[in-house]
C-alpha cells in the first residue's frame, strides 16, 4: 500500500480543478488523505466555493503522474487528472466550503475519516471551484492505495 | 464528540490560521466541522446501530446504511456484471 501525491491545476474551461478516480482494471480502493485548495492567481477579494464532490463518471482531462511519498513505492494505478473539459458526472457533495480568494483551505482526514472511493470502474472524487471557471486554482491531493 | 473526531480542517488567509476537528459521516462520507462549543445537534449525531457519527442529513434519515455497506454492494454489482460481461 503506498502513499502518492498529485497536484491538480485549474486551467480548463471547467470549474473543475482536477480529480482521482479508480481505474478500469488493477482496481482497488483508494483513500483520499489529504487535500490542499488555493489560488495561484494575483491576491484579491472575491468569494471562492471550494467543494469534493464524489464521480460516478469519470471526467475528461490530462493525466496527471501521482508521486509517491517513498521513492521505492511503485507507480500509483489510481487515475490523476486536471485541466478539466468534461466534469463526469457528479454525486454526493462531500465538502463545500466558501471563502475568501485571498485564503487557502487543508482538509486531512485519518482513521475512519478518509474519503474512500469504491473499487469500482469510473469511481472517484473531484475538486472543483464552484465559484469560478476563469480564475487559476491548484490542489494537491494525497491518497493512499 | 472530540474523541471521535477523524480529521482537522485548516483555513489560512491573510487573517492568520484557524483550524476546526472534523469527522466524516460514517453513512455518507460527507465531511462535518465540528466548531469549539458548537451544540452536538447541529454537528448531526450518533448512528446507535453502527456507533459511527452521521452528517445532520443522515440522522434525519434515521436509517443505518453504513458507506463500507454501500462500497460492498457497488463493487459486488460490479463484479457481477464484469463476470456477466455486460461491462468494458
Amino acid at each position: 500500500m503506498g502513499v502518492y501525491t498529485a497536484e491538480l491545476n485549474r486551467t480548463g474551461s471547467t470549474p473543475d480543478i482536477g480529480s482521482i478516480e479508480a481505474p478500469a482494471s488493477s482496481m482497488r480502493r483508494v483513500a483520499l488523505m489529504k487535500a490542499e485548495f488555493g489560488i495561484d492567481a494575483t491576491p484579491a477579494d472575491a468569494t471562492l466555493v471550494w467543494q469534493m464532490i464524489r464521480l460516478s463518471a469519470a471526467a475528461t482531462g490530462t493525466a496527471v503522474t501521482p508521486n509517491p511519498v517513498n521513492p521505492a513505492d511503485a507507480a500509483a494505478v489510481t487515475l490523476a487528472k486536471d485541466v478539466i473539459t468534461a466534469g463526469g458526472t457528479e454525486g454526493v457533495l462531500l465538502e463545500s466550503v466558501p471563502l475568501n480568494q485571498r485564503a487557502t483551505y487543508t482538509w486531512v482526514g485519518y482513521g475512519d475519516g478518509e474519503l474512500i472511493i469504491p473499487a469500482t470502474a469510473n469511481a472517484g472524487i473531484k475538486l472543483k471551484n464552484a465559484a469560478s471557471s476563469t480564475l487559476g486554482a491548484t490542489a494537491t491531493v494525497t491518497f493512499r492505495e | 464528540m472530540s474523541a471521535r473526531v477523524t480529521g482537522y480542517a485548516r483555513i489560512t488567509d491573510p487573517g492568520g490560521m484557524r483550524e476546526h476537528d472534523t469527522f466524516t459521516c460514517a453513512h455518507c462520507q460527507r465531511i462535518i466541522h465540528v466548531r469549539t462549543r458548537a451544540d452536538p445537534a447541529s454537528c448531526g449525531g450518533l448512528c446507535k446501530l453502527c456507533m459511527g457519527l452521521v452528517c445532520p442529513g443522515c440522522n434525519a434519515r434515521g436509517k443505518c446504511d453504513p458507506w463500507e455497506k454501500k462500497m460492498e454492494r457497488a463493487e459486488s454489482r460490479e463484479r457481477f456484471l464484469r463476470a456477466a460481461g455486460l461491462t468494458e
